[in-house]
């Protein structure tokens, strides 16, 4: 029967079409936000009326179509936003774009938030967040951070804009999978990544797991104290520089023995500095609980689960 | 696990009823779109009916279940059953005249094999399929955004191959009443293989099916499961789901049962005959309209695409292709 699908012979066609139908759906307004992999666009669903963001993405295609990782990629979205969890954003819809011969557009449709965290700070600039405010902010982010980790998902690239906030001040990490996978090749803007709430381990091109996004949580909890970037390095040499100011300098005996461009040898830290001194207001649990989560060695990081459960969440905050 | 699915979220259905009545939706809907000008009364001369859509979906089943049976390299059973999910699911919302069945089913197999990570090439893939194969490896690049689309991006399958091997576990520990349970496996592939021609997977969980194989091969083997399903199983606390899962079970092998009945040989040809003349010549890789389209995406001839297109949602609105009538 199966040569019934070929039974016509005839000429070689193309390898592009618009069988389906494609992302007319929404009405593009402005563009809100410019990644290294993506471009985000606020746009109304014509159907519902509803603002949405729509984030562009780039799906290199190959010999065989659509890749492997992709497919998963999407599936796990999918099946994450079945659980509608309250800080993640939820993920309404996925359609496509222009199909080229190499390349696919595709469009993840997420309902729409006002602002992202990096906004919300700025905005506070003036005034400092009321301490529960900030655990209150704490508390939701690992709580997403819990969410994607006990579904063996790992961020790798938390950072305030990568966070979102409602008008409320409710917080939903955005941005994790699809995009993130991919290498330098697919992304679309030359907008530089940050290094600022990188692990020591990425900066150092070492394996790493899930320890990267806790790392990232305790840089975003000082800085909700401080409202400044707690390590704002200009190259990963002087990202460490900065790290090992305030950690201190990891033993010899601690330093990864693996293949290693930056050498033990390039720092020597001489101005050495207190957290407590570059975050002031802090509580001794507060204090504690980002230490626990800014250890050079993963290992000895703390994790998501529990970190929610430091008695800084649970504590009378000090000063409200 | 599986309650938090997105086959369970959206693609379990309530009854075989509601299925019918989505698929008879389906119908309509394609004839609507397509057949304006056809006189209600005349309408399924020239159309399918629901019930010959249904028929050409099933008999695509069991072509797509001997092709991975002959599929080389040997295909694990979870990449066919993702594929019948994928191909039953397609056509609850697409009616087969719009996307021919034989297109859908290949690319649904080779969807399976993506997500399921049995790794085969295009090329690879196509060498099981007789014929031009390069056609058809176009055929299925071009099917597979569609076939994602249409199933909403839910890609993740709930197999019930998984809950089979853990029943097993469970009865070898916590059964000794049953002597050697891997007795059961010759009658526990035999109703699995048939679950996945009816409906039952659009209905049921994969754990129900698990234990529906599980009973029907016991019975055939005339060895009775009852107390290790009532007691060890479900315990006094599961009593009110085990009601629930005894009419599961009951509705499974009845619908397996059914699946033994094959359609006539000479129906099935005519309403290939029927569907090779009213299938949306859009959609159809031989057909002029496509043909014309295809030439002038390659000849990045936008205007001519565009005159193309133009001139096709016209004919979609009078009586497309009607020169059967
Ligand atoms: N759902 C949303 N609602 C409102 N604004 C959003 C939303 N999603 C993203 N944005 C804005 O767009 C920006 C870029 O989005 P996102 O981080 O998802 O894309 P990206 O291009 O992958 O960025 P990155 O450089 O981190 O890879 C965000 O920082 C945020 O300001
Ligand atoms: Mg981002």
């Amino acid at each position: 029967m199966l040569n019934e699908i070929t039974h016509t012979k005839s000429r070689h066609f193309a390898y592009r079409m618009e069988l389906v139908k494609n992302s007319n759906n929404y009405e593009e307004m402005h563009i809100i936000g410019t990644g290294a992999y993506g471009m985000v666009y606020k746009a109304r669903d014509k159907t519902s009326n509803k603002m949405v963001a729509l984030k562009k993405v780039k799906v290199p295609l190959t010999d065989d179509g659509i890749p492997l990782n992709t497919l998963r990629e999407i599936a796990l979205l999918k099946q994450l936003d079945v659980h509608e969890h309250p800080n993640i954003v939820r993920l309404l819809d996925i359609c496509h774009g222009q199909r080229l011969e190499k390349e696919l557009i595709m469009f993840l449709v997420f309902e729409h938030l006002e602002y992202d965290l990096s906004m919300y700070l700025e905005k506070r600039s003036m005034r400092n967040f009321l301490e529960k405010e900030i655990r209150q902010m704490s508390k939701e982010i690992l709580c997403g951070v819990e969410f994607l980790h006990s579904h063996r998902i790992i961020h790798r690239d938390l950072k305030p804009q990568n966070i979102l906030v409602t008008t409320e001040g409710r917080i939903k990490l955005a941005d994790f999978g699809l995009a993130k996978t991919y290498d330098f090749d697919m992304r679309l803007t030359k907008v530089v990544v940050t290094l600022w709430y990188r692990a020591p381990e990425v900066l150092l091109e070492l394996s790493y797991a899930t320890p990267v996004d806790i790392w990232s949580v305790g840089c975003i909890i000082a800085e909700l104290y401080s409202l400044k970037p707690l390590f704002s390095g200009n190259s990963e040499v002087d990202q460490l520089n900065r790290i090992f100011r305030v950690l201190g300098k990891p033993l010899q005996s601690e330093w990864p023995k693996e293949n290693m461009s930056i050498r033990y040898d390039s720092f020597e830290i001489l101005d050495k500095v207190d957290l407590k001194d570059v975050v002031p207001n802090l509580s001794e649990n507060g204090y504690n609980l980002i230490m626990s989560m800014l250890t050079f060695d993963p290992m000895k990081r703390n994790c998501a689960f529990k970190a929610l459960q430091h008695d800084y969440f649970t504590e009378e905050p000090l000063n409200c | 696990m599986f309650p938090t699915s997105t086959q369970c979220k959206y693609w379990m259905f309530s009854s075989e009823e509601e299925l019918n009545q989505l698929r008879e939706k389906t119908n309509t809907k394609h004839i609507q779109a397509y057949g304006k000008n056809v006189p209600e009364a005349n309408r399924y001369d020239y159309f399918l009916t629901p019930v010959e859509e249904s028929l050409m979906a099933k008999r695509y089943e069991l072509f797509l279940r001997d092709f991975c049976k002959g599929f080389s390299p040997p295909m694990p059973r979870n990449v066919t059953g993702t594929a019948f999910h994928y191909f039953k699911r397609f056509y609850v919302n697409n009616s087969v005249m719009n996307y021919h069945p034989k297109e859908i089913m290949v690319t649904c197999v080779y969807l399976a094999c993506k997500v399921e990570e049995f790794n085969v090439s295009i090329g690879q893939f196509v060498s099981n399929i007789k014929g031009d194969r390069e056609k058809a490896s176009d055929i299925i690049l071009n099917n597979e955004l569609l076939l994602m689309e249409q199933l909403n991006y839910h890609l993740a399958i709930h197999n019930p191959f998984r809950p089979v091997e853990g029943l097993i576990i469970d009865i070898k520990t916590r059964c000794q009443s049953l002597n050697d349970p891997e007795r059961l496996r010759p009658g526990i592939d035999q109703l699995l293989d048939k679950v996945f021609l009816t409906d039952a997977i659009l209905l049921y969980s994969p754990s129900q099916m698990a234990l529906a194989a599980i009973l029907h091969a016991a019975s055939k083997l005339q060895e009775n499961l009852d107390s290790y399903v009532t007691d060890t199983l479900f315990g006094v606390d599961g009593r009110g789901k085990l009601e629930e899962l005894i009419e599961a079970v009951r509705g499974i092998r009845s619908m397996v049962k059914m699946a033994d009945v094959n359609p006539d040989k000479n129906q099935m040809k005519l309403i290939e005959k029927k569907l090779e003349k009213c299938r949306n010549p859009d959609n159809n890789p031989d057909s002029e309209i496509y043909k014309k389209r295809m030439q002038a995406l390659l000849d990045d001839e936008d205007e001519v695409y565009n005159q193309i297109m133009n001139s096709n949602t016209e004919l979609d609105n009078s009586t497309l292709n009607m020169q059967a009538l």
